[in-house]
């Protein structure tokens, strides 16, 4: 994708669905965000009424309530349980299978079926998620090849956030509300009702291409005011947090803090917090077998370093401990990450503080890992 | 489209029994030919049971022949051991870094196995003796629990009647057969007699047993960043992507298995990491 934004053009939300339709002409189907069971989730869609209209969502670390407003705003709300991993690195999928003949068996992989795939409603949080999947999964030595093939096949319509909630804190990990760039085309979401509208730019030639056939109304001062005004409110609802500056150092310099052993004590290790982040990749590998044993398939599907067979080592796991387990989440994600692909893994999207059925937030367990870090360095003076 | 998941089935052509839950199996690559450098290993699959990462243990230069030894210890090393000549195993591989043989090559060199922890070290053994002029002092120690233990005896045997080499031999329970060292791998180091600023040391065993090692290598005046040791996590995908195999911020599949112990240091103590 290009890094040259060109800001395309107005779209009135009354003809919203000419740009559901002018992607759908191109060859995509689209997924994007719809309400269920509620929450909001990422599903596919093809008409606009299958968007959350007036939906709007409160989080809190271990709550999350999504309802429908009064309101007729298409996203006013931020992300939900899913991540766009879903779709591009999926839950399960199988790896190969084979057939006995006699002793003798080939492996054969399935080919994937992915079609081509708008991503609809991409915040700015996500992007930098997928950036981070990139590394993990295709700079990194070796390219994944149905990620890699999936990755080729999106078109990504990003979205601005203009209902940050508190659980939000993509500014402190280098993001911000408003995409800058990784997508194809990007709306600002302005106004409601007779004045509902949103700012289209495109990130890429054909991003450009679908929108040119749109007939937008020329982008005036009033909208870019508008804009600002929307990005930098949303700018100071979102928590800061200090701490995530020096997160590697820290990490590194508390390894043995008995900070590890008080979350222990709250945490559940029930995994919740890999399963929700979007940018997570461990997966285990298993397999299937048919009962005369002669057929058989193999798997891989997420797995979570909060399970106890993450580290089995012959005889046991090397992280018997919640303590060791909850180390191993945190310290990679702020810490070793950096080690391992140049940068964090957390970009600041939240879904792992809300998700939590115990309430444990990532930057408060940050900041206390911080204050004992002080206190040892006190003690060692 | 590469697809770095699949097996390639290959044919056992032997198996060896070499201790009560240990056995070696030869394997025969489809086209004659599978390189690798001492210290790398393979993932070796079982057709409806599952994939375990076993390190090579054959001679570099048989490119013809596939040596695992594998000790039984769970589901999928179980089912390698029920498995016969014949039969057919699937092979990734070879991943990771190996031991320094370039760097050793010139210098003195301690080659220090406990337990199982021959099996990797065997090739890089068989280099260094095959090659011995390219060497200065060679000093091969091993340890096992109890001569019942020790894997490859006749080899072993092979080893120690060498005059250009030091082989020293320990179990830590003998029975009335012994003639041996008794005791702790790590007492036979101090008459290892070789100079330490031109030493590489590679070890490996289990972490315990690499811990003090590199304790009483220390004292001979051996730097940690000459001192290697091959660490051992979970692994399922041996590239890097499945998660299960990190130590800090290497993963051990493709960054290790071999490591200077300078690399490990500050994590090498850490409890459950």
């Amino acid at each position: 994708m290009s890094k040259s934004i060109t800001l395309s053009g107005v779209l009135p939300a009354a003809g919203f669905q000419r740009l559901l339709d002018a992607v759908r002409d191109a060859g995509f189907r689209t997924i994007g965000p719809r309400a269920r069971n509620g929450a909001i989730v990422l599903d596919e869609l093809s008409d606009v009424a299958e968007l959350p209209v007036g939906w709007n969502d409160e989080q809190v670390a271990g709550s999350y309530r999504a309802a429908k407003g009064s309101g007729d705003r298409l996203f006013d709300y931020v992300v939900g349980p899913t991540s766009w991993k879903r779709f591009l690195y999926p839950p399960r999928r199988e790896l190969w299978h084979a057939q006995k003949e006699g002793q003798a068996w080939v492996p054969e992989a399935p080919a994937d079926d992915f079609e081509p795939t708008a991503f609809l409603g991409v915040r700015n949080c996500d992007i930098a998620a997928i950036r981070t999947l990139d590394r993990v999964l295709l700079d990194s030595g070796y390219r994944e090849p149905v990620y890699d093939s999936r990755r080729s096949k999106i078109f990504i319509i990003a979205v601005s956030c203009a209902a940050p909630v508190s659980t939000c804190f993509c500014t402190s990990m280098g993001g911000g509300p408003t995409p800058t760039d990784g997508f194809d085309l990007s709306l600002v979401e302005l106004g409601s009702g007779n004045d509902h509208r949103f700012i289209i730019s495109s990130g890429s030639e054909r991003g450009a291409e679908i929108v040119s056939a749109l007939n937008l109304d020329e982008v005036v001062e009033r909208d870019l005011d508008a804009a600002a005004t929307q990005d930098r409110t949303s700018v100071e609802k979102i928590n800061q947090v200090p701490a995530m500056a020096n997160a590697r150092s820290t990490i590194a310099a508390t390894m043995r803090s008995d900070h590890w052993d008080e979350v222990a004590d709250r945490c559940l290790s029930c995994a919740n917090c890999t399963l929700v982040c979007p940018t997570c990749f461990c997966v285990d590998i298993e397999d299937t077998t048919d009962l005369s044993g002669t057929s058989v398939s193999r798997h891989q599907q997420w797995d979570s370093c909060f399970t106890m067979s993450h580290s089995y080592l012959h005889g046991g796991s090397i992280r018997k401990t919640t303590a060791a387990r909850y180390r191993q989440w945190l310290s990679h994600k702020l810490g070793t990450w950096h080690d391992q692909f140049g940068s964090s893994g957390c970009v600041g999207c939240g879904r792992c503080v809300t998700w939590c059925p115990a309430a444990i937030d990532i930057r408060v367990e940050l900041e206390a890992l911080e204050e004992s870090l002080k206190e040892m360095t006190t003690e060692e003076a | 489209m590469p697809l770095p998941m699949l097996p390639v089935p290959m044919r056992i052509r032997r198996r060896v029994k070499e201790t009560a839950d240990t056995f070696t199996i030869e394997l025969e690559p489809p086209d004659g030919t599978f390189a690798f450098e001492p210290g790398q290993f393979n993932m070796l699959y079982v057709f409806g049971v599952g994939e375990v990462p076993i390190s090579i243990s054959g001679d570099v230069s048989r490119r013809d022949v596939l040596v695992h030894t594998i000790r039984d210890v769970g589901t999928v090393t179980h089912a390698l051991g029920r498995l016969k000549k014949g039969d057919w195993v699937g092979v990734r591989g070879p991943y990771g870094r190996g031991w320094p043989m370039k760097i050793a090559k010139g210098r003195d060199v301690i080659l220090a196995a406990g337990g199982i922890g021959l099996a990797p070290l065997r090739p890089a053994i068989r280099e260094v003796l095959d090659n011995r002029d390219d060497y200065g002092r060679v000093v091969v120690f091993y340890g096992a629990r109890t001569p019942g233990d020790l894997l490859y005896p006749k080899e072993v045997v092979k080893w120690r009647a060498r005059l250009d080499a030091k082989v020293s031999v320990t179990v830590d329970r003998a029975d009335r057969t012994w003639h041996g060292n008794v005791g702790v791998i790590t007492q036979l180091v101090s008459a290892a007699r070789t100079d330490a600023s031109r030493t590489v040391a590679m070890v490996c065993g289990p972490e315990i047993m690499m811990h003090y090692m590199r304790i009483h290598l220390a004292k001979l005046g051996i730097a940690d960043e000459a001192i290697y040791v091959s660490m051992e996590r979970n692994m399922k995908c041996a590239i890097g992507r499945c998660g299960h195999c990190q130590y800090g911020g290497d993963f051990i599949c493709k960054d290790g298995p071999v490591f200077t112990f300078a690399e490990v240091e500050s994590r090498f103590r850490i409890r459950s990491l």
